[in-house]
């Protein structure tokens, strides 16, 4: 199912009243919510270069048919 | 820049024999449904001890067999001390990550630390070497109900006022440990020109205090920010990255807004440098490379000014790493000090990982922005022979502008 989402200074957020059944959300700023989306970019940019040199090798046809 | 990210619900204590509170239950079950475990992989004792129990999600799914019945309170006597509340787990669990931004759920290890170790202590179940923790506490303590002079002694002969729109604050780990730091701090702003004033009496912050007795520790911060209000305050100055993160992310959940700027000495001396106010007359023809502090890094996502600093040095060889490397790294020491005197072993095995890996890229000297850091590694190089200076930063910014500390 689709979330009902907004947007909001840059990001996607979920509709608060999604979140009052279950899951409760906790106490957070907008400076809390610009740190996670700068770690979050830091850590993919980081996880790409460590990656993006390089080709991994497909299975030969040997190796598919073993 | 205030950073509020916690949990309303931390604050009902788990009790023996009761039933933990149904929010916290589900809490911890976010985490134990994940099991992608990124916060196992880079967690600096988990790397050393390779027990599940005690990463993030061990600490979370303890918790949670405990409200479905499982296990005693007293089983977890010494679990939480093998946190180093550095917060690599927090910001790397997919929960927070990929879903924080989103839900405004994150996963809160650190916190969850510090409540379980509060709410143990509170029923007389104190983690073993509790002992030495609570006697720098009462040290502490002491300093604290002691005479102002004793509190601002570090600062002698600098003729530093106790006012100003702008003000250092100096922790007591710096004040009596680690003197050379604030030393370094207020010669360095001297030098450029800057007014600024410090408290006659500053209050305990130490985390060992937080994490046993939050009402006492909540006390003395509403103390500190109202002494540091009534000296005029606009703009305060932390010289300590654990007290920073107090500071900007814990100060404002017990006392509201602010009424000043918090900024960290490496941003202020950034400027500083960039401003052109402090200039270099000297050389520091060394190879470096640098620790970032986990409470400025990790907690407060600042990582930035060390790294334009170290730039800025004349004759610098710097190998500076990325700051997400560095989310793998603790000194050894922790955000609360607990865990160096709990588990000096395990404290001793994340120092010698860090300074090896110092080593590996080539640096002679290991440039750190943290007291407690500079001391750790000291005392990792001393025992363990490896050949690498830990030196603080600041220390290396006095002595290109040539100031004798
Ligand atoms: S805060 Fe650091 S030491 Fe504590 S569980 Fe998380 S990664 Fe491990
Ligand atoms: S703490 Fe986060 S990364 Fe670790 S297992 Fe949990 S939910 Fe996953």
């Amino acid at each position: 199912m689709a979330e009902k989402v907004i947007k909001k200074s840059d990001h996607y957020e979920v509709e608060p009243w999604r979140m009052t059944g279950y899951i409760h959300q906790q106490v957070m700023n907008d400076a809390a919510i610009q740190k996670i989306m700068q770690d979050k970019m830091m850590y993919l940019t980081w996880m790409h270069k460590q990656e993006a040199g390089r080709c991994l090798p497909g299975y030969t046809k040997e190796e598919l048919e073993s | 820049m205030e950073i509020l990210s916690y949990k309303k619900f931390y604050e009902d204590p788990v009790k023996k024999g009761e039933k933990v509170d149904d929010e916290l239950s589900k809490d911890c079950y976010n985490v134990f449904a994940c099991r992608h475990k990124f916060c196992r992989e880079w967690c600096p004792d988990y790397v050393e001890e390779g027990n599940e129990s005690y990463t993030s999600y061990g600490y979370h799914t303890g918790l949670l067999a405990l409200s479905r019945g499982n296990g005693d309170l007293s089983e977890m006597k010494n679990a939480y001390i093998h946190c180093l509340e550095c917060g690599q787990c927090e910001l790397k669990c997919p929960n927070t990550m990929f879903g924080g931004d989103f839900y405004r759920v994150t996963t809160t290890t650190v916190d969850l630390v510090r409540k379980m170790r509060r709410d143990l202590h509170a029923q007389g179940i104190d983690y073993d070497g509790f002992e030495e923790v609570q006697k720098t506490i009462d040290d502490f303590k002491a300093h604290d109900a002691g005479p102002d002079e004793d509190l601002t002694s570090w600062a002698a002969g600098l003729d530093l006022p106790f006012e100003g729109e702008t003000m250092m604050f100096v922790d007591y780990y710096n004040a009596f440990q680690t003197r050379e730091v604030p030393i370094a701090a207020a010669k360095i702003l001297k030098a450029a020109g800057v007014k600024f004033g410090i408290l006659k009496h500053p209050h305990i912050t130490t985390g060992e205090l937080y994490e046993t007795d939050e009402d006492a520790w909540v006390d003395a911060a509403k103390k500190n920010v109202e002494a540091l209000k009534e000296a005029g305050a606009k703009t305060v100055i932390i010289v300590n990255p654990h007290e920073y993160s107090y500071f900007i992310k814990e100060y404002p959940r017990y006392v509201g807004e602010l009424p000043f700027d918090v900024v960290f000495i490496t941003d202020y001396v950034n400027d500083l440098i960039k401003a052109g106010t402090i200039k270099f007359v000297k050389p520091y023809n060394k190879k470096v490379t640098f620790h970032d502090p986990c409470s400025l890094n990790k907690l407060c996502g600042n990582y930035k000014a060390p790294r334009e600093i170290i730039a800025a040095l004349p004759g610098t060889h710097a190998e500076i790493e990325d700051p997400v490397l560095q989310w793998k790294y603790c000194c050894g020491n922790g955000v609360s000090s607990a865990f160096r005197k709990a588990l000096p072993d395990v404290s001793y095995k994340i120092g010698v990982r860090r300074l090896k890996h110092a080593n590996d890229v080539g640096a002679e000297v290991l440039l750190v922005a943290c007291p407690h850091c500079k001391d750790m590694f000291a005392e990792t190089k001393t025992k363990s022979g490896i050949n690498i200076e830990p030196v603080h930063i600041l220390e290396v910014v006095a002595y290109c502008m040539g100031i004798e500390v």
